[in-house]
């Protein structure tokens, strides 16, 4: 990577690091954004077929990603920076969080793909909204699991 | 349930950890049995794609069986077992193969989930051997990784 994209990563890394963010940190709070998360991405297929139009879906995707990049910086966007941006003990919480949403985003991934293409013929609105939520969850999964585990920062200390 | 699952898994604990796998714990042959499990899980759906012989997939399923054991043999059940049953430097080479297998499981579950469902309308039998096929894949992904890192069996004692 080039040193330019490191700093970037960085001062990135170190903006959501920051105490302005520490409203976010506390794990009631992580775990209420978890289930809001679930709630907000489960509810775009239904609301598709409920309103037939994209507009909608587009609506709560952008709702979903507000919570998501939320819940990246709650959890300091442990299950995203790479290796050399983590401590041993930070590298071991993302691995682990990989463990556990392997499973989980294996199923999702096999079992909407496959609803999906079945959907896409008939209805075209259904097939993207079951998409986005799809993308959604797979993309942010490590990071939800890593958000209902994690202890408060207190306790960690 | 716990009494249940232990006794369920028993066989398996004693498998994973049997002398019966020393022979395969250097690098290159975890490599090669990474690579048979692969090709063993793909091979069913493509047999049944191109000739839907029954006696050849009842091979082809016992063939992955066999390359499934091998592969668990060889990394010492690492994947399989309950973390309560590994040191931690096997909970980290676990977890580090899991984070290296997710984003191609999900690649493979998407593309694989998508030609289920497209098949399912056409050929409920040939959707249901690609399923199996994917599953198979998917499953066995973590492993795969390990066997591909984890250094031979001498190395890591020293």
């Amino acid at each position: 990577m080039t040193t330019e994209g490191n700093s970037l990563i960085r001062s990135f890394s170190d903006y959501i690091e920051g105490p302005r963010f520490d409203g976010l940190r506390g794990r009631d709070v992580r775990r209420r954004l978890v289930v809001s998360f679930y709630l907000v991405v489960l509810v775009i297929p239904p609301v598709a077929i409920w309103s037939g139009s994209d507009v909608s879906s587009l609506l709560l995707l952008a709702i979903s990603m507000l919570i998501g990049m939320a819940l990246g910086i709650a959890v300091r966007g442990i299950a995203d920076k790479p290796d050399g941006y983590l401590d041993e003990r930070q590298l071991q919480l993302r691995n682990a969080a990989y463990f556990r949403a392997y499973w989980i985003c294996a199923v999702i991934a096999v079992a909407s793909a496959a609803g999906m293409a079945r959907v896409w013929q008939h209805d075209q609105v259904l097939g993207y909204a079951v998409f986005v939520s799809l993308v959604m969850l797979i993309t942010v999964q490590p990071t939800l699991m890593l958000a209902w585990v994690l202890p408060d920062d207190d306790d960690e200390d | 349930m716990a009494n249940v699952a232990r006794i369920i898994c028993a066989p398996f604990f004693a498998l994973a950890r049997s002398p019966a796998f020393d022979g395969v714990q250097q690098r290159t042959l975890r490599r090669w049995l990474a690579s048979y499990y692969v090709v063993a899980a793909m091979a069913m759906p493509l047999v049944f794609w191109s000739s839907r012989n029954d006696v050849a997939l009842v091979l082809l399923g016992f063939n992955f069986l066999v390359a499934a054991v091998l592969l668990a043999g060889s990394i010492r059940g690492l994947t399989d077992l309950p973390t309560r049953h590994l040191d931690e430097y096997q909970v980290q080479l676990r977890n580090d193969a899991f984070r290296h297998a997710y984003w191609l499981a999900v690649i493979l579950g998407l593309a694989g989930g998508w030609l289920v469902g497209e098949l399912w309308g056409s050929d409920q039998d040939l959707a249901f051997w690609y399923a199996l096929g994917i599953f198979g894949l998917l499953a066995g992904l973590p492993s795969v990784a390990v066997a591909w890192q984890m250094p031979d069996e001498d190395l890591e004692d020293e």
